[in-house]
């Protein structure tokens, strides 16, 4: 008989599924090649590439909103050199082109945080030999984030509340003020759930220093072959010019 | 199976209390419930019993502690997690994972069991637990009972002898808590030890086999469960205990109810995400008035306070106050919800500027004066993060008297409370009736209902099920949707 866990395990996601280390050593070779980029016409080409991955591994509305926003921020860079003058492209510009910059690899740092389960991050690494110090740290980060949004919700509708504006125009009007009523119970309610957290993965052994097993097969295929190939090219291609 | 002998703990950081000289013995399959006031040691000694005291809370700590056998503080938790399973509070806070799947066979991957054994007892432990309904979910998308259920399973999967759970149904609405109590029951079938350390008592009525009562660290008495049912409810009282049988609370008689009608819901509908949550919802309430309103979790209770603020806008009908109905941002200038967890309402670096927050200026004489009617006045220097969960509480509520708010919605305000403080927040809820304020309070405490609400609303099946007064006349009402016997009828 099958396994209820491998079933459900096939269908969950898109046609692509690639091991854990394969996918952070993508997520390196980007950013190496944001570094050496040669001109935005290289920068769109990765960004394409990140889309299709995003789009192979079953991350459609994400990868698609990212695309988006990031096709604005190539135009705002564009529009901007045309027709601002220099004050204002001094200001603006620079910073569309920062955020433009770093966009792509954010993408793909979204992509893999869903695409990846932790526990499977967590075999991964210890194949990689990573010691526990990092290794638990790191899984507690990307467990955390998700549930940020949870926390969020919670503190906007507080300062609601309160009439304390959480709108665009809000935060323009006096930005330190309204991140410091976001940050202090955000970071408190940081504090606890990482203890608490904390305790209830001690209490089922995650301190063993045996090897952990999991559930889902680990393992290079052709396909973690061909994506870091792609990936590894494109960086190549930036060296050669 | 669990010998503690002259135990003292202190924490390190001295912030929680420890215990004083505890002894305690249990044998196989028993099932031990700990009880006493916030505070009294109860879950220090359930740390002590499956290992994070001493190997997670550092602290001093003197004579030994032997659980299946091993010396606890000699022994790597991952050795003592094969043997003792525990589940916390926090249903939010225990997941490992994202995804339920995972979370269920986490233990079993930490402690490197082979792949064919782990899917051998996730299969197992669906089955036994009845989980097919929530595999393959992502964790965000659960309700409260539903996590707990997952977190039990992770520890399920690992088959301990004994179970320690702290405070396990303080997050639950009375259909998982039910869920709870039968969960139990089919582990004590199964032979383990149990170990509870629990405010809400009710739901263990059948199950418990002793009760120790903790005081200031110490073991002020142990009971059997009859000896417990039989505690005259002043004596339960003066221990700072809840009530172990629910049907046995006395309703207070009818009181006179207020009689300004100041608020009036008309024809509402609650939409969420396209979808109508409730249907059809009349209410009118008036200055004074405090309305329990109660409801499985999923019936639309948050929705309705949500929308209610002017928080949630995705309605249709009309909120009239004095007659004239009024939008969702006139709603939120009116209003004022308490969260269940009050740290996220409070943002300031002492509880005097958190009442100031927002006001251009301030008035310094009614602060105080809201202030030490609070009793907050003493800790205005402090910074509300570092007050107890009372204390913060009444912040919260202090600024929303200083925001002239007439209506407050206090969500779940005394979920994981004992007695004492239970009855601290209903004297907090009548004193603000008192000053006429339009009180709503979503729980699932019936003994808060029989103790401060002067009526309450039950929403099923997406309306507004039952409007009725609370007092000895409906009492039969209200026991019916706390034992359950409502709820199977609704399910039939």
């Amino acid at each position: 008989m099958e396994s209820i866990l491998v079933a459900r395990e096939r269908s969950r996601q898109g046609l692509l599924r690639l091991d854990p280390r394969t996918k952070l050593s993508i997520l390196f070779t980007s950013n190496i090649m944001v570094l050496l980029s040669p001109g935005l016409p290289y920068e769109i080409l990765m960004a394409a590439l990140i889309l299709l991955l995003g789009l192979l591994c079953g991350v459609y509305r994400y990868s698609i909103k990212m695309t988006i926003v990031y096709f604005f921020l190539v135009a705002g860079q564009i529009l901007g050199t045309l027709y601002f003058d220099d004050v204002l492209r001094v200001f603006l510009v620079t910073f569309v082109v920062f955020l433009r910059k770093i966009f792509p690899c954010a993408m793909l740092g979204g992509i893999l945080i869903a695409t990846t389960r932790v526990n499977e991050f967590m075999a991964a690494m210890h194949k990689l030999r990573m010691p526990r110090s990092i290794v638990i740290p790191l899984a507690v980060t990307l467990r955390y984030f998700p549930g940020v949004i949870e926390e969020w919700r919670h503190i906007r509708d507080s300062m609601n509340l309160r009439g304390l504006s959480t709108s665009f125009w809000g935060f323009l009007k006096s930005p330190i003020k309204t991140a410091e009523y976001v940050y202090v119970p955000m970071l408190f309610s940081a504090a606890k759930i990482a203890d608490e957290l904390s305790a209830a993965a001690v209490t089922r052994g995650i301190d063993n220093p045996k090897i952990r097993t999991c559930v889902q097969q680990l393992g290079f295929t052709a396909a973690d072959g061909l994506c870091a190939g792609c990936f590894m090219v494109l960086l190549m291609s930036a060296l050669w010019n | 199976m669990i010998t503690i002998e002259n135990v003292s703990f202190s924490y390190q950081d001295a912030e929680a209390d420890g215990i004083q000289n505890v002894s305690l013995h249990m044998e196989k399959g028993e099932c031990l419930l700990l009880c006493g006031r916030s505070g009294c040691g109860k879950s220090t000694l359930t740390r002590l019993i499956n290992g994070l005291v001493p190997h997670f809370y550092s602290g001093t700590l003197a004579g030994s502690v032997r659980v299946a056998g091993m010396d606890i503080t000699q022994v790597p938790m991952h050795v003592i997690g094969e043997k003792v399973g525990s589940v916390f509070q926090n249903p939010r806070s225990q997941f490992f994972n994202v995804d339920t799947d995972s979370e269920i066979v986490f233990g079993l991957e930490n402690l490197a069991f082979p792949v064919d054994e782990i899917r051998r007892r996730f299969e197992q432990t669906t089955r036994d637990l009845k989980l097919e309904k929530i595999l393959g979910r992502s964790i965000f998308k659960l309700s409260g009972g539903e996590k707990q259920k997952i977190a039990f399973a992770s520890v399920y999967a690992l088959s301990p002898d004994v179970y320690v759970l702290d405070e396990p149904s303080s997050n639950l609405d009375v259909h998982a808590i039910a869920e709870l109590s039968e969960l139990l029951k089919m582990l004590k079938h199964q032979g383990k030890t149990i170990v509870i350390a629990e405010h809400r008592l009710y739901y263990l009525k059948d199950i418990v086999d002793r009760i120790v009562y903790l005081e200031k660290g110490r073991i002020a008495g142990e009971y059997t469960g009859t000896d417990f049912l039989e505690m005259s409810s002043s004596t339960r009282a003066s221990k700072g205990l809840r009530a172990m049988d629910l049907m046995g609370i006395q309703l207070p008689a009818v009181k006179a109810q207020p009689r300004t009608p100041v608020l009036e819901i008309r024809d509402v509908t609650l939409n969420y995400d396209k979808t109508i949550i409730m249907k059809d919802i009349q209410i009118t309430a008036s200055y004074g008035d405090i309305i329990g309103v109660i409801g499985k979790n999923g019936a639309g209770k948050s929705t309705f306070s949500q929308t209610l603020c002017g928080l949630h806008k995705e309605f249709s009908g009309f909120f009239l106050w004095n007659g004239s109905p009024m939008s969702p941002k006139q709603r939120l200038k009116l209003s004022y919800m308490v969260k269940q967890d009050v740290n996220y309402q409070l943002f300031a670096a002492s509880v005097e500027e958190e009442c100031s927050l927002g006001s251009n200026n301030p008035d310094e004489g009614k602060i105080e004066e809201v202030l030490k009617g609070m009793s907050l006045y003493e800790y205005r220097q402090r910074h509300p993060m570092s007050l107890s969960g009372g204390q913060k509480q009444r912040t919260a509520v202090a600024v929303s008297q200083l925001c002239n708010k007439k209506i407050i919605i206090f969500d779940e305000p005394t979920s994981g409370l004992d007695f004492g403080s239970m009855v601290e927040v209903s004297k907090l809820m009548e004193e603000l009736a008192a000053a006429g304020k339009v009180i709503f309070v979503v729980t699932h405490d019936y003994e808060l209902i029989t103790k401060v609400c002067n009526r309450m609303i039950c929403f099923a099946d997406g309306k507004v099920k039952d409007n009725l007064v609370v007092g000895t006349e409906t009492a039969r009402r209200l026991q019916d949707f706390f034992t359950l016997s409502e709820s199977k009828k609704i399910d039939e």
